[in-house]
Formats: C-alpha cells, sequence, structure tokens
C-alpha cells in the first residue's frame, strides 16, 4: 500500500480563493499572530495587520478576537478609491498599489473592520529581497500611503507555498487559511478541514454580515475554551 | 435714472476704497498676511514631515482638513446661493452686497478645495486622480462636483463684473496705466452701456445664477456623500446630502452678514448697507436655522430611538458623553441663541443679526467637528473609542487659511469696487418704474 | 421468595456469561489481534450535481466482514504541502462495508485513503483506492452588490450631465463676452467730464 500522501494528486498550482477561518474556541490573545505579521512585513508596533480584540463579558472572563483584513468580496474600501490603487487580485485578495496611493484615506473612512493602517511616518528601513516593494509584498511600507493585511500573498502564491506568517504563527491552530474552490483549509499545527463542512458544523460566522460586504473570513465563536478533537 | 447726484454719491463710495488703502486698511493686510504666512509654515512643515505631525492617528485618520474642507465650502456654498436666490427673485436690497456675496463665495472656496490637498498623504502624487481616475470613488465626485462649481464661481463673479471694470477704465484716469489698467481695459471687453451689451450681460448673469444654485446643491451632496456612502454609525445616513446643504447655506448667510457687516463697517458703505439688509438676511438666517434645528431632530430621534450598534454609542457621546459639552454648546449657542436674536423684534437689528451671524457661523464649524471626528472616533470594532488631539500645525493651517478669506477679499476689493455700481444702477432704474421702492437713498441735494 | 431467586438465577446467569466473554476476549489477545485489510472503491453519481458514493469493506483475514467498527476517509489533497483531507467517518455494517457520500471539490484524479485504528480484536490496517472525477463543486464565486450592473452604466449618465454643465458655462461666458464685445467702445480717451478723481479717504475721514 503505498503511501497517497506522496503522491498528492490536486491538479497543479490552481487559481486559489483564498480564505481565513479563525477559531475563536481556541484562541488564547497570545499575540505571536500580531508579532510574526510585524516582522514578516517590517512594521512599526503600531501597525496591527492582524489585530487581536481582547473582549470581557459580565462575568470579566475575557476572550479574544483576531481581525485580519476581511477581504470582503464586496469591499467598501475598493469602492471608495478614487484612484484605483486597492484592487481585487483573481485570488479574492484585496492590494494596495503603494505607489499609486495619494494618501486621502478614503478607503479607511469606509473599512467596516479598521483594518487599514495609514503610514504617517518613514517605515522601518528594510531591504527588500524581492528587489523592489509590490503589491503582494509591500515592504518597506511607503510613508503617505495606506497598507494593510493582504493574507501573505507573497507566501501563499509563491512556487513554493508557505502558511500565512500568522497562520503559521499560531501554535493553538486558532488560525486557519483555506481555499473556497477546493473547499480545504488548514492551521499551523496541520489540522486539514473541508473548509465550509468546518464552518458549517461549528456555526461558523463572518463578523458584520449584515452590511453585505461578504467578507472573507468566518468567525468560529467561542472564548478560549478546551476543545477535545 | 436716478439723479446725478445720488449716482454720483453712490459710485463715489463704491470707487472709494480702490486703489488706496490708509493704515488701518494696510495693517490689518499685514497682519492678516502674517497669519496666512504663519499657516504656509505650518503646511510646508507638514510637506516635509509627512502627515505625521497631525494629531491624526489610525483611529480617527480625518480631522481638521476634511472638517475644514466641508466648513469653508459651505461658507462659500452661502455666498452664491444668496446671491443667486437674491438675484432671480429680484429683490431689491440685494444690489448692494451681490458683488460682496459672490466674491466671499469664491475665496471661501479656493480655500476649502484648497483641505482636501492639504489633506493628502502623497499631494505630490495629486495627478493621479487624473492620470487614474476611478468613477466609482466619492473623492472624484468631489473633484468633479468642486472643480465646476469653481469655475461657474469664478465666471459668476467676473460676469456682472464687467461694467464696473469699464467704470474703473473710465474713471481712474491716470491710473489706469500699467498692468492694472490693461486689466481694466481687456476686463472691460469694451462695454459702452449699450442695450444689446446689456442683454448679453444679463442673459449671461441669468444663467449663471439658474446654474450656480444645482451647482451648489450637488457640490454638498456629493461632501455629504463622502461620509454618508461609509457604513459609520451617524455618517451612512440618507439625510446627510440635503442636511449638508442646509447647514452650507446657514453657514453661508451668516458668513455674508459677517462680511457685509466688516466690509460696510470699514469701506463706508453705511448709506447703502442698512438695517434692511440686515433684516432680511436676520430672517434667511432664521429660516435656515429652523430647517436645521427640524433635521438635527429627525436626525437625532430616528437614530437615537433605535440606537443600534453604530451609531447609538454615538448619540450618547454626544449627548451626555465625552463630546457632549460641544454638542450642547453648538446646539444653544450656534442655534437656539441665534434663532432668538434674529426673531426677537425690536432695535439693535444689525447688533442682532451680526452677533447671531458670529454664533451661527462658529457653531457650523464646530457641528461639522461633531460630524466628522466623533464618527471617525466611535468604535467599529470592539470596542475602542478613538481619541483625536489637533497639533499645532492643523490648528495653525486652519488659522491661516481662515485669514487667507479676509485677505483675499480686502485685496480683491483694492481694485475692484466693493459694490456693483452696475447692478445698483440696474435695479434703481427698474425701481424707477415701481415708486416707492428706492435702493438708493433720496437726499437733499447739498446746499 | 420463588420470584426473586429466579432473577437472582439471571442475574449470575448473565454474569457468567460476561466472565466467559472476557476470557473469550483475553484469549484472542493472547494470540494477537487478527489481521484486516481494507478494499475501496467509488461508485460514480448517477446524475450532475449528485455526490460520488465511497464504499470501503473491511476484512479480516479469514475473508469475513468486520462488523460496527468505524472507518475514516480521506484524500490526498495538496495544499501547502501534501495533506490528508478528512472527508468522513463511517461505521460498517454487517458484510464490513461502509460508505460515505462525497462530492468533490475539484476535478480529476482523488486517492481516497480508508483508515481504521484497530481495535482489541482487529488489527489496524488502511487501504487506497482512487477515481477520476469528472465533475465537481461549481468554483467559488464572489458575492456582487445588488446594484452592481446598474451602477457599472451611472458615470457615463453623470459624465453626460458634467459635460452638459460645462457647456452651459461655457456659453454663458462666451455668449455674453461676445455679445458685449460685438458692440464694444472704440478706443477713444474718455471724456474729461467723466473723469472723476476719486476722493482721498484721509480727505473723507
Amino acid at each position: 500500500m503505498a503511501d497517497p500522501a506522496a503522491s498528492a494528486t490536486a491538479p497543479a498550482q490552481p487559481q486559489r480563493q483564498w480564505t481565513f477561518v479563525i477559531d475563536l474556541r481556541r484562541c488564547d490573545g497570545c499575540g505571536k499572530c500580531t508579532l510574526a505579521c510585524q516582522q514578516e512585513h517590517h512594521l512599526p508596533k503600531s501597525f496591527e495587520w492582524i489585530k487581536v480584540f481582547r473582549l470581557q463579558d459580565e462575568t470579566g472572563r475575557e476572550s479574544y478576537m483576531p481581525r485580519p483584513c476581511m477581504q470582503c468580496e464586496n469591499a467598501p474600501c475598493l469602492r471608495v478609491c478614487p484612484v484605483g490603487a486597492t484592487f481585487k487580485e483573481p485570488d479574492g485578495v484585496i492590494l494596495v498599489d503603494q505607489g499609486r496611493c495619494i494618501g486621502c484615506r478614503m478607503c479607511m473612512a469606509a473599512c467596516p473592520y479598521g483594518a487599514r493602517y495609514f503610514n504617517y511616518d518613514d517605515p522601518p528601513a528594510y531591504n527588500n529581497p524581492f528587489g523592489k516593494a509590490t503589491p503582494e509584498f509591500p515592504v518597506p511600507q511607503q510613508k503617505g500611503t495606506v497598507g494593510k493585511c493582504m493574507f501573505c500573498v507573497h507566501r501563499t502564491e509563491s512556487g513554493n507555498p508557505r502558511l500565512p506568517a500568522c497562520v503559521e504563527a499560531c501554535t493553538m491552530g486558532a488560525l486557519y487559511v483555506g481555499d473556497l474552490d477546493q473547499d480545504i483549509a488548514v492551521n499551523g499545527p496541520g489540522e486539514t478541514v473541508r473548509l465550509m463542512p468546518f464552518v458549517r458544523e461549528n456555526d461558523g460566522f463572518r463578523y458584520k454580515e449584515e452590511l453585505g460586504t461578504s467578507p472573507r473570513v468566518y468567525y468560529i465563536a467561542g472564548h478560549g475554551q478546551d476543545l477535545e478533537y | 435714472m436716478p439723479d446725478r447726484s445720488d449716482r454720483e454719491q453712490m459710485v463715489r463710495a463704491a470707487l472709494r476704497p480702490v486703489g488706496r488703502g490708509g493704515w488701518r486698511y494696510w495693517s490689518i493686510v499685514v497682519a492678516l498676511a502674517a497669519l496666512v504666512a504663519w499657516g504656509l509654515y505650518a503646511y510646508s512643515y507638514q510637506l516635509r514631515h509627512g502627515l505625521g505631525v497631525t494629531g491624526l492617528n489610525q483611529k480617527v485618520s480625518w480631522g481638521f482638513y476634511i472638517l475644514n474642507c466641508v466648513f469653508f465650502i459651505g461658507i462659500s456654498y452661502g455666498g452664491a446661493m444668496t446671491s443667486a436666490i437674491l438675484r432671480l427673485t429680484h429683490a431689491r436690497w440685494r444690489a448692494p452686497i451681490t458683488r460682496l456675496a459672490e466674491a466671499t463665495a469664491v475665496a471661501a472656496l479656493l480655500v476649502g478645495a484648497a483641505y482636501p490637498l492639504i489633506d493628502l498623504g502623497r499631494p505630490d502624487r495629486m495627478l493621479n486622480l487624473l492620470l487614474h481616475p476611478h468613477a466609482g470613488s466619492p473623492v472624484l465626485w468631489d473633484l468633479v462636483a468642486v472643480g465646476t462649481y469653481l469655475v461657474a464661481s469664478l465666471v459668476f463673479l467676473y460676469l456682472p463684473l464687467v461694467p464696473d471694470l469699464a467704470l474703473m477704465r473710465d474713471r481712474l484716469g491716470a491710473g489706469t496705466r500699467g498692468l492694472v489698467g490693461r486689466l481694466y481695459r481687456v476686463g472691460s471687453l469694451g462695454w459702452t452701456g449699450s442695450d444689446h451689451q446689456r442683454q448679453a450681460l444679463a442673459l449671461g448673469v441669468g444663467i449663471m445664477a439658474v446654474l450656480i444654485i444645482p451647482l451648489a446643491v450637488s457640490v454638498h451632496s456629493v461632501l455629504a456623500w463622502l461620509f454618508a456612502v461609509t457604513v459609520r454609525g451617524g455618517w451612512h445616513s440618507t439625510i446627510f446630502a440635503p442636511y449638508f446643504v442646509l447647514g452650507a447655506m446657514l453657514s453661508g448667510v451668516g458668513a455674508v452678514i459677517l462680511v457685509i457687516a466688516a466690509f460696510s463697517r470699514g469701506y463706508g458703505l453705511g448709506d447703502y448697507v442698512g438695517p434692511k439688509q440686515y433684516r432680511y438676511l436676520g430672517y434667511l438666517l432664521l429660516a435656515l436655522a429652523l430647517a436645521y434645528t427640524y433635521f438635527m431632530i429627525s436626525e437625532y430621534l430616528t437614530d437615537g430611538y433605535v440606537a443600534d450598534q453604530s451609531s447609538g454609542p454615538l448619540i450618547a457621546a454626544l449627548f451626555t458623553g465625552s463630546y457632549a459639552p460641544l454638542f450642547w454648546a453648538f446646539t444653544i449657542g450656534g442655534l437656539i441663541v441665534p434663532i432668538l436674536l434674529v426673531a426677537a423684534p425690536g432695535r439693535y437689528v444689525e447688533g442682532r443679526a451680526v452677533l447671531a451671524a458670529l454664533l451661527v457661523v462658529a457653531g457650523m464649524w464646530l457641528k461639522r467637528f461633531l460630524i466628522v471626528v466623533p464618527g471617525m472616533a466611535e468604535p467599529l470594532m470592539p470596542w475602542d473609542w478613538g481619541v483625536y488631539h489637533p497639533s499645532w500645525v492643523e490648528i495653525s493651517i486652519t488659522i491661516g487659511t481662515a485669514a487667507a478669506i479676509p485677505l483675499m477679499l480686502m485685496l480683491f476689493f483694492h481694485f475692484v469696487p466693493v459694490m456693483s455700481v452696475h447692478e445698483m444702477e440696474e435695479v434703481e432704474s427698474e425701481s424707477s418704474r415701481e415708486p416707492g421702492a428706492a435702493v438708493l437713498p433720496r437726499r437733499q441735494p447739498a446746499g | 421468595m420463588f420470584d426473586l431467586a429466579r432473577r437472582w438465577g439471571w442475574t449470575v446467569a448473565l454474569a457468567a456469561a460476561l466472565a466467559l466473554s472476557a476470557l473469550a476476549a483475553q484469549a484472542a489477545v493472547a494470540a494477537g489481534p487478527t489481521p484486516t485489510r481494507i478494499q475501496v472503491g467509488a461508485d460514480p453519481p448517477q446524475a450532475d450535481g449528485q455526490p460520488y458514493v465511497i464504499e470501503a469493506r473491511i476484512v479480516a483475514a479469514d475473508g469475513r466482514g468486520v462488523n460496527s467498527v468505524p472507518l475514516d476517509f480521506s484524500i490526498a489533497a495538496d495544499f501547502f504541502g501534501p495533506r490528508q483531507l478528512s472527508i468522513g467517518r463511517a461505521t460498517t455494517d454487517g458484510q464490513g462495508r461502509a460508505q460515505i457520500s462525497y462530492l468533490p471539490s475539484w476535478q480529476g484524479r482523488h486517492e481516497v485513503t480508508v483508515k481504521f485504528a484497530g481495535t482489541a480484536a482487529f488489527a489496524a490496517s488502511q487501504g487506497a483506492g482512487s477515481f477520476v472525477s469528472a465533475v465537481a463543486l461549481a468554483p467559488h464565486r464572489d458575492a456582487r452588490s445588488p446594484l452592481a450592473d446598474f451602477s457599472s452604466g451611472l458615470p457615463y449618465a453623470v459624465a453626460v450631465i458634467v459635460v452638459a454643465v460645462w457647456l452651459t458655462i461655457a456659453f454663458a461666458l462666451v455668449g455674453t463676452v461676445r455679445g458685449i464685445l460685438a458692440d464694444r467702445a472704440p478706443a477713444t480717451a474718455p471724456a474729461a467730464a467723466d473723469l472723476v478723481p476719486i476722493p482721498d479717504p484721509s480727505e473723507e475721514a
């Protein structure tokens, strides 16, 4: 019996439709995702492209909610950009062309999730290994322009795909990166699930669904409880 | 035609400030210029160091600049609307003040239109708006609407100016040499006051007066949509466009009253601008303030009654929370008190109108602050309020641009008459057919 | 009393049976669990949009099906490296058969792995099979704004209005200027009588 894993048979380099699943039952608010993102993109501390919000219920129990960019399918930020500096890739990820952005910050006003960050000051100096900053890997950030999470497409879409920095850093396995077409998602520890069945069976939801933005991030409700799998 | 001595009095009053200025004039100009220069320095500082020198942050990313843009374009709006509406309704008392209103409109618009550029993180890439326009963006709508409105306002200021430029060309005699003289000669287009020319001018001014109203409405609607197309509490509102239009008219009429009061006093126009103008403008202010109050009640009642997650915390912050002092200062000081001031019968019409206008203009600035900043600071995610403290750069630029408006007006009226002589004559000749409706004061011949 | 004794008798009999079966199981363990093997097959769907039925049969060394044991089905996928994507778990019937239905997420070859974790009596095992899927879940389509089709034409309509406004402004300006110029004054000096010097403000004050 040959090990089937050795001959994986999904089509080579398919067009992905990137998505995130965030299992709040597992998030303990450690903030490693934020830190990994900032290291990956050489961002200052105030730039929390994936930000962990701390919530507290009436009993004082804390829970946590990481918020990356939602990569909305019906993205408000995309609509309001006056120069088309914000655009959507075929893989569903919303990118910012920082070479075109004029810094009007209309997108920040429009984003219902507060996911966009403006470079008020000079970003830390950094030598981009790819030569120059691209929308896929806008590092170093350009002063006077807007930046945000782009699901680490420089990792996921490379010839040798790697997990997004935050997913890789999440030792709790709360962050899954998925592909809507192949209906698959995987987290940092390597647990692989069928995307939509996983979301459905666990009563997943999308944040602020009522706004009609159709975010590409699914949450599974919870508050850091112990889970048995 | 009015008799010669009255006309001469009027022409003299209108032309008196042109080309001259006493020490008071120049000291005011120098003081204003110093403020403008300080504002320019602040802006150059911002250009060198980026928007990091402002009090803006990741949460409150729009602040003074955007609210100033709305405020100053609103001021401009009132000038154009007053002038156009009064023209179209043939209100005779308008004649001495249309020029001031139109010039205020252009000056305030220039300042207001500069603000989106001041607010840009990358002003060096401004041209991308033309090179890579994205028609779906309200920012681009603003660019088109404000640009069109600016051109229309300039035309609307220039056309009625032609006969007065001719007057300057003819009256200033020796003074018409040099560049200014050439401007008068070229600008007056060979005006002789013939019937044909009057008809052409009346048609052009009429078209512009009709056109400027929908343009002004469009500008402020588009400015409102800049906010209303987002999903933020207090911003995402169907009432916003007319609400902004009304607010603009309110602050604009207030500004016109202030400008008229200042210039009629400073330029000795007391014979032409009197209680009648203040009373009527006061009534206009009253009607607009009442309408604005009505809109406010409609807004806060519907939002506050439901108090959903997006607008509830915002209204709580405005009514009883951290923004309450500013909110009630505006509601009482910027709306209720001015309404009482202009509604009350009795003496001191001018004083009351000017005080009300001052309160309304200051109040409307405050209201724009209360629209922009809490809307930005309000939590979108669970549940952090933003904070915003404007830096010295933003305050300096605000003061500098505010000073730029009277400065531009004073310099402008250094070269052209502060009252539209031609228009006053036209109104006078109209009213001579309707006895008892004279604009020009009837005086006893000096004896 | 008689009734009670009979009940106790039943209980004793049950206990004895349990003890016997435990002994038997212990004997089996002592002999080692019976080896098993798994055969995997897939039935193509009857109609478009229907799932595949993937069936596995687990048999013991003696060729008899192992009943009432759970089998885990997974599919090989390439997602950040080779992965086993779990597609379900089913319990075997009396013949040792278990089946799940599966709608493929992509077209093409699917390698199915079925795993049996093992019990005391039966050894763990796994089997593999494959099928080539001609059908798959419809690819993901992005949600669109309900007004997307309508609003894409709006800029053109607005552009027409904007151009009309600009033309009107141009008409008002150019028309008036031309109208005035048509009747312009001859280039003569103004009559001396009209030249009234402007009073000096200092005099007036």
